[in-house]
């Protein structure tokens, strides 16, 4: 394991220590957070005097690194693992876990993925919450944050009170508002999104909140929240559009709009924009529009 | 009058009681009501299509589909019968089902949904649907006198809060968005299968099929136009067989299945819907294979596999 410091110039000058084990890069954002990555997601450990926390247990080898750095760290082993949201992707390393011994979390609506999706790979969570759930862990405090179903029924939000920043594992990527990666937007609830972006503006408000680190591993650390009003903006621009659309009888029997007919400028301004993947997205709008769902 | 052989019981006539002067396309008229017998009849609005039970206490309707298509059948069905409208019964949340009601409301129908729906109604709210005056959780039975609407609730599938309908004593299935006679392997509307809890889908199925055998369905009613053989090759498709469960219950089967079997050799899950098209997998089983479509099927299922929902 090799250790390298360098200093970064983010929004504040941090002291960032890199750690490299592996596949999984270890950066130590402050004396209790520290963020892991594999390449393809990112998540966080906290950890105080007693404790740790881990937010998504990857997978197996991603967690045997995790409690390897904590190991050679000297910091305590962990107690707590909060499941950002119900996918497996994010999962996987959770058999390492005991129910017995550790605390597993996760928002109410991720149980029916866990009951009647049965995965033997996945340790089902032991603690369930509705809205709020909050983990005191001396300096630092972690708060689960549940705004209804955005990115599928029940991914959270997860502020860390001290440090003054939020981890959002999906919809918003730290580069800058964009296009969604999976233009299909499989697990995309736009029923509740808005309410989603609206309610996080508000804690971001209240909290005095700066920046935000995302699940995705290609993203630079740190994000300004601006970016989220921004991507709230992108979303709500996709479903006037269909709307618009719709009045303007430019939705062909299979859902479809006719991109040519739009005036595509202003999605041009979004990150990693594309007409082919704005048909797609505009699809789903429009099915929303039709079924409310 | 079309006569139809279904199941292994007696010839069914299906006789069209009413239609539109409008045609849709073709030569299919934009709305038509049709009898299956004396205590059931099937309106069909544009693509849509809904059921009615008659019984000696009143009239049983479901979906009222649209404001417009609820006018037409309110005026229509009085045509048929002089009951009193006495419930509506919703087979699911989705607004292109279940708006309009509002005409029956105000002749004093109670409505019936499952509990899950009225959540996704208060979640967002449509001034277009009549909330339910009862929900129920896992199967409810309206009765009006010698005919009645059983509704079971099999978990979710096509949203959260689909109910197989069975009608009594005709003992007709129906399944909103599924199951569309004449076949279950056409190729499906919504390939994104926005709002569809794909985990569930297989056991949904199954409850059905097995509801079929044990109350000894006839056949099965389709929510919704469907095509013979060719894409846009529309057919009626009011009833046909029960064998359309299994067939749609299949044709998921088949996509999860093959979409899996990529995943366990190794092809890379960006890459599995080209893979699957190329290797030409379910072109000659599904009728209709649209490749623009499929390839958002093989994205979609191949999430589902990666991430269980």
């Amino acid at each position: 394991m090799r250790t390298l410091k360098i200093f970064i110039f983010v929004n504040l000058f941090f002291e960032l220590s890199i750690t490299q084990a592996g596949d999984v890069t270890f950066t130590s954002l402050n004396d209790q957070i520290t963020l892991f990555n594999n390449g393809q997601v990112q998540s966080l450990v906290i950890s105080s005097n007693s404790e740790s926390v881990l937010i998504d247990p990857i997978n197996k080898s991603n967690t045997e690194a995790i409690k390897n750095y904590l190991r050679q760290n000297k910091k305590p082993s962990i107690t707590n693992i909060i499941y950002s949201h119900s996918h497996w992707d994010r999962l996987f390393g959770s058999t390492l876990f005991d129910t017995k011994k550790h605390k597993i979390i996760a928002q109410s609506a991720c149980e029916l993925y866990f009951t009647r999706n049965n995965n033997i790979d996945i340790t089902k969570p032991n603690l369930y919450f509705k809205k709020q759930y909050t983990i005191g862990l001396e300096e630092e405090e972690i708060v689960l944050h549940y705004f209804g179903p955005s990115h599928g029924e029940c991914m959270v939000v997860i502020e860390l009170v001290r440090a003054k920043i939020l981890f959002i594992p999906e919809l918003i990527s730290t580069r800058g508002a964009g296009f969604p990666k999976d233009p299909t937007l499989p697990f995309l609830r736009p029923a509740t999104l808005e309410l989603f972006f609206s309610s996080l503006e508000e804690l971001i408000e209240e909290k005095q909140i700066e920046s935000f680190i995302s699940g995705y591993g290609d993203d630079d650390i740190y994000g300004s929240v601006k970016i989220i009003s921004k991507q709230k903006q992108f979303w709500q621009l996709i479903h006037s559009t269909a709307k618009e659309a719709e009045e303007n009888g430019l939705v062909d029997l299979n859902n479809f709009i006719d991109v040519e007919k739009l005036d595509l400028e202003k999605f041009s301004e979004y990150n990693n924009f594309n007409k082919a993947d704005l048909v797609n997205i505009l699809r789903r709008y429009t099915s929303f529009l039709n079924m409310g769902r | 009058m079309i006569i139809l052989l279904i199941g292994c019981g007696t010839p069914l006539e299906l006789t069209t009681v009413a239609e539109s002067e409008a045609p849709l396309f073709g030569k299919m008229k934009l709305w038509e009501i049709e009898k299956i017998s004396n205590n059931l009849y099937a309106f069909r609005y544009t693509f849509y299509r809904n059921i009615i039970l008659i019984g000696d206490d009143g009239i049983i309707l479901t979906d009222p589909l649209t404001p417009e298509a609820a006018s037409i059948l309110n005026k229509e069905i009085k045509k048929i019968s002089n009951k009193p409208i006495k419930y509506v019964a919703y087979s699911h949340s989705h607004w292109d089902h279940v708006s309009g009601g509002q005409i029956f409301k105000d002749q004093g129908a109670e409505f019936i949904a499952h509990e899950q729906c009225l959540n996704n109604w208060l979640d967002n709210p449509s001034p277009e649907v009549v909330k339910p005056d009862k929900v129920f959780k896992d199967d409810f039975k309206i009765d009006v006198g010698n005919a009645s609407l059983e509704m079971y609730f099999y978990g979710p599938s096509h949203d959260n809060c689909r109910v197989v309908f069975l009608t009594q004593p005709d003992r007709f299935i129906f399944i909103a968005d599924d199951a569309n006679p004449p076949d279950g392997m056409n190729m499906i509307y919504g390939a994104g299968l926005a709002d569809t809890y794909i985990f569930n889908l297989i056991p949904f199925f199954k409850s059905s099929e097995l509801l079929a055998r044990k109350k000894r369905a006839k056949g099965v009613i389709g929510s919704h136009m469907s095509f013979s053989k060719e894409p846009m090759n529309l057919v009626g498709g009011t009833i046909g067989s029960t064998r359309v469960i299994k067939e749609q219950r299949l044709f998921y089967q088949l996509v999860i299945d093959a979409v899996q079997m990529a995943l366990d050799k190794g092809v890379s899950p960006e890459l599995i819907p080209d893979y699957l098209i190329k290797q030409g997998i379910l072109k000659e089983t599904i009728i209709g294979f649209d490749e623009k479509k499929m390839r958002v099927l093989y994205r979609r299922i191949t999430n589902y596999l990666l991430t269980g929902e």
